[in-house]
């Protein structure tokens, strides 16, 4: 990584085109994504703001439950009922989007998705070579013959062996790899700019994993796509992605290249992360993050972490969210070597200036 | 529930081999059924057009005959053959059953895939309609379409076709909700598939095995309704052969002449349980096919 100022650069400037004029393929701005239910409004993504320059990935993590997968759907206008996606907009390519419905104009073209559960997003009553031809037919409108001719170029570029005599066979005759694979050569069928993958590997083995995940960075090189790489296992985030957005109770509480996060995590959330993570070499067991994630529909004014932040203090209820999110680290209580900041935001901006 | 049956199926290991028992198992099902249908069919055709037998040949000479190798059935009040009668029958009575819910099957499943497709304001209106059609008796109901049209089949269609909707668009309706939560059912919309295509496409085949299990029984449901409207003056009319208007009229004959109710009974529920095994085959057929 050694272009790593340029990149610092893109991660925190997002609605402005980076100093080297390349503006990000993604842009999320000041997402904001409601459930409205009997118990009152549930906030599952607030004021959620990031960006993906060409042919990078961002990884986004948290606990269940903390607005990750909400965002992603937000992004393809696929907010499940009642949820709605109240304020923001979404960048693709510089054009900028403000809601689901235009956002779901993408889908499929600019913008594709593969699922964490291979086994069940295919459908099983088509085979996969009716399936991935369906793609090219309907979004590229190909005769059937060159669908079919493409969809088994397809399916080899993604791995799977013997692709034509693969066309005929129905999911459950595969396995969950090449399942995945079967998913992402739909995906990818129209060239997409940007690639949402809701935990596509959680569902599967290690080994298969780290193989789903070299053919993404192998397509990604080809096609300079951006990636947006939902998961809760860090491990992953550190080897494959080259940003992170680490997410609680809806807010994004840090952003960051992946070696600014690893080798020096700020947020308390985010270190709490690193520590509860398992290490070969480690001499202890990792470090439990103590409680659950807060009920979103019952959330209080200030820091959501601050229940369980082993750093707690007196002014964290009255922090404002909103204004800490625009910056690299949520928390206005560590500056870059620790110290305490004392007015809000400042401590970020500074965080800004040492990174560049 | 079928559809959950046929997706959990999807994954286990042992599928393929049982799937192989139970297709073969089920391949006589579907034979005997439609071997059953078309011995029924093919006698009514052959009745129907070649004239042996004329259903309407009053003979009060021989009124109230036991079955005989001449008339396998015996002969009803009026002397005229009661299995000529039966089997003449049999193509009015397919007919209304056949047309009375292959109607209503594929209204019934549009409306049900799009209410609980979209839910909401469409899924609320629809199913109100359907519940307030299925609230009413069902022989009201019918006897209500009947008023409309006049007496005779064209008011029979009608009733039998509205008052067969409701069961097919909540079994759609309900089977799409499950499906809509499944994984692929999302994929197909990050795609940018249409809801069109979607709900036609690819819930659609998921959706049909249910409806065809039920069809069978909606079937000779209507029939029985048919017979029984016949009964109360409103469908078919005299003399008209069909099976309910002959086993009503055989009734104030049971004590004495037992056959003429009963052989054309017995002769409805095999036609019938020729459907049930037609409708349970096709479906394990499918079933086999989407694995």
């Amino acid at each position: 990584m050694s272009e790593m100022p340029h990149m610092q650069t893109e991660t925190t400037s997002t609605d402005l085109p980076t100093a080297t004029g390349e503006a990000p393929i993604l842009a999320v701005e000041g997402l904001r994504v409601e459930f409205s239910s009997d118990q009152g409004v549930v906030r599952a993504a607030t004021n959620v703001r990031f960006s993906v320059p060409h042919g990078r990935t961002l990884g986004i993590v948290g606990e269940s439950g903390c607005g990750k997968s909400v965002t992603l759907r937000a992004l393809c206008g696929l907010v499940p009922e009642p949820g709605r996606i109240v304020a923001g907009t979404v960048e693709v390519e510089g054009v900028r989007y403000h809601s689901g419905k235009e956002l779901a104009s993408l889908r499929g073209e600019k913008l594709s998705m593969i699922f964490q559960d291979p086994a069940s997003s295919l459908n099983p009553v088509h085979t996969i070579g009716a399936q991935v031809s369906e793609v090219l037919r309907v979004k590229l409108g190909h005769s059937r013959r060159v669908a079919r001719a493409e969809a088994i170029d397809l399916l080899g570029h993604v791995g799977i062996p013997e692709p034509a005599r693969r066309m005929a066979a129905y999911p459950h005759e595969l396995s969950g790899g090449m399942r995945q694979r079967v998913m992402i050569a739909m995906a990818i069928a129209c060239r997409p700019r940007v690639l949402l993958a809701d935990e596509p590997t959680t569902a599967l083995d290690v080994t298969t994993q780290e193989q789903i995940l070299k053919l993404l960075l192998r397509l990604q090189d080809e096609s300079g796509m951006a990636i947006v790489l939902v998961t809760h296992d860090l491990g992953v985030i550190e080897e494959f992605c080259d940003e992170v957005a680490v997410m609680y109770a809806g807010y994004v509480v840090e952003r960051g290249s992946i070696e600014e996060l690893v080798s020096s995590p700020k947020h308390p959330y985010t270190r709490g992360l690193m520590a509860a993570m398992p290490q070969i070499d480690a001499k202890s067991l990792p470090e439990v993050i103590v409680g659950q994630p807060p009920d979103l529909a019952t959330l209080l004014p200030g820091c959501p972490y601050a229940p369980r932040c082993p750093q707690v203090r007196e002014e964290c209820p009255q922090v404002d969210m909103e204004a800490m999110t625009v910056t690299r680290c949520a928390c206005p209580f560590v500056g870059p070597s620790g110290e305490e900041a004392a007015i809000l935001g400042v401590a970020s901006r500074e965080d800004e200036k040492a990174g560049l | 529930m079928s559809t959950a049956v046929a997706l959990q199926d999807v994954g286990l290991p042992g599928a393929t081999v049982d799937g192989g028992q139970s297709r073969r198992g089920l391949g006589v099902a579907l034979w005997a059924g439609i071997a059953i249908i078309a011995v029924a069919v093919l006698a009514t055709v052959f009745v129907r057009i070649t004239g042996v037998g004329n259903p309407d040949q009053l003979s009060l000479v021989k009124a109230l005959e036991a079955p005989s190798l001449s008339h396998p059935f015996g002969t009803d009040a009026l002397g005229r053959d009661v299995f000529v009668r039966t089997v003449y029958a049999t193509g009015l009575d397919l007919q209304v059953g056949l047309v009375t819910t292959i109607v209503p099957l594929v209204i019934g499943m549009v409306l049900g895939l799009v209410s609980g497709f979209f839910g909401g304001w469409v899924d609320a209106v629809v199913m109100r309609v359907m519940d307030a059609l299925l609230a009413f008796p069902f022989i009201v109901l019918i006897i209500a379409f009947v008023t409309i049209f006049g007496v005779g089949l064209t008011g029979v269609y009608v009733g039998l076709t509205i008052a067969s909707l409701p069961v097919f668009a909540r079994l759609t309706r309900g089977e799409m909700l499950v499906l809509r939560e499944q994984q692929f059912m999302m994929a197909s919309r990050t795609l940018g598939y249409s809801n069109r295509r979607i709900i036609f496409k690819h819930a659609l085949p998921h959706l049909i095995r249910p409806n065809l299990i039920y069809s069978p029984s909606n079937m000779l449901g209507n029939v029985l309704t048919l017979a029984a409207l016949s009964y109360l003056g409103l469908g078919a009319q005299p003399p008209t052969p069909e099976w309910g208007a002959i086993i009503a009229g055989g009734q104030d004959y049971l004590l004495t002449s037992w056959w003429i109710s009963t052989l054309p009974g017995i002769f409805v529920v095999i036609v019938g349980i020729g459907f049930s095994l037609t409708g349970e085959g096709l479906a394990e057929l499918l079933r086999a096919r989407t694995g």
